[in-house]
């Protein structure tokens, strides 16, 4: 059964009580909360994963968005998450309760999920094969992954890629895009299928908010893919779109650097790592035009297939 | 199980140092000077910095051998090389 099924009465009163329970990619999580923004964030960009019974079905996430307490909500209204009854992080403010969810969820994967070497990451597919788009903030990763995602391209993930270990694939975890700042009304006007959600305002990302995922990206979101390109995209003011190549060695050392658990997987970390690197093209990559960023991947997409397995 | 994993790409290589747990870049001039120190670790540094100079091709009292001094400097200060 798919989320949308669910009727919005039964929706809150599930998420208030027993919690929602929700496939995505690998991990399966329950949901507890009794926030209508929640709650509202969930139907809105969720409605195309597969929901079960939380009573009866196994989850590797127990998480929960809600006040901390009336008291506390009263003089500031204020929202915690919890992981397995855990608070890893302090207090934000009532009007961030979605977004916390999002990040949260991000916390319990690249914390928990040991059987993946998970590099922070934007990572997208066509005809086969994954482009993975590491970034600092600011360097425009999400506005590319959101404007690719909704150009024909898969989404597995705007945040984590997530390698497993034993085989190199990259197993998605198609969740809401997340996005901030310019790159809202930006994605908003390049195309009219961005359904994306109520912004929060004056969070430490500044405003943020979330894109569904393509519905096409959710259904496919069992399927791994190998590895095809490792492409550092940075939006520059007014810049040529530009497809430079980049030295595998630093590449290979900023992943490592930006792995979630590259160093608590040791020498094996090493391992996986140099396989995706030697599977994979390596680019810097400069734009300032959407539509010209997303003609520049296509191209690539649609250059003969290579064959670079793991030597 | 040798203490190094070595993954040459190029002239550039990465290191992983089994021992600490670190991961090394190395730029090509140390790649080259590491390289070299483990072939022949029992000569003396000078020795090995010269011989490889003349490998590469690089004239005698170029800025080379202050680079190559540098990156064993550095090898040595990372824990690659124990060179004394």
């Amino acid at each position: 059964m798919k989320l949308l099924q669910l009727p919005q009465g039964d929706l809150r009163e599930r998420l208030a009580g027993e919690g929602i329970w929700l496939r995505t990619g690998p991990f399966s999580i329950r949901v507890t909360s009794n926030l209508e923004t929640v709650a509202e964030g969930l139907s809105e960009l969720y409605g195309q994963f597969e929901v079960r019974n939380s009573r009866e079905a196994f989850a590797d996430f127990h998480v929960a968005v809600n006040p901390p307490s009336l008291l506390r909500s009263w003089f500031r209204p204020q929202v915690n998450f919890s992981f397995d009854g855990v608070e890893p992080f302090k207090p934000l403010p009532l009007s961030q309760a979605y977004p916390m969810l999002e990040w949260g969820l991000n916390w319990c994967v690249s914390v928990h999920a040991r059987q993946y070497l998970i590099i922070h990451a934007a990572v997208v597919e066509k005809n086969g094969l994954a482009a993975i788009l590491p970034a600092p903030p600011g360097s425009g990763k999400s506005t590319l992954t959101a404007g690719l995602v909704l150009s024909g391209w898969r989404l597995l993930s705007d945040e984590l890629t997530l390698i497993d270990r034993k085989t190199g694939l990259i197993h998605a975890l198609p969740r809401p895009v997340s996005l901030k700042n310019e790159s809202i009304p930006i994605i908003r006007a390049f195309s009219d299928e961005a359904f994306i959600n109520r912004a929060s305002h004056d969070t430490a990302k500044g405003t943020v908010a979330h894109m569904r995922p393509p519905k096409s990206s959710v259904q496919r979101q069992h399927e791994a893919t190998r590895p095809g390109w490792v492409i550092f995209p940075k939006w520059t003011s007014g810049a040529a779109t530009k497809l430079a190549p980049r030295s595998k060695a630093q590449t290979f050392m900023f992943l490592a650097q930006n792995a979630f658990n590259y160093s608590h997987l040791g020498a094996d970390g090493f391992r996986v790592g140099i396989t995706l690197i030697e599977q994979v093209d390596c680019y810097d990559f400069t734009y300032s035009r959407l539509d010209d960023a997303v003609a520049t991947f296509d191209r690539l997409a649609a250059a003969p297939a290579r064959v670079n397995a793991p030597h | 199980m040798d203490r190094f994993q070595i993954k040459p790409f190029g002239a550039e290589a990465v290191v992983y140092d089994g021992a600490s747990g670190d991961t090394h870049y190395l730029k090509p001039l140390t790649f080259a000077v590491f390289k070299a120190f483990r072939e022949t670790p029992a000569r003396e540094r000078h020795l090995v910095i010269e011989s490889l100079g003349q490998r590469l091709g690089m004239p005698a009292g170029s800025t080379y051998t202050t680079l190559a001094e540098e990156a064993l400097l550095s090898l040595q200060r990372i824990g690659l090389l124990d060179t004394q």
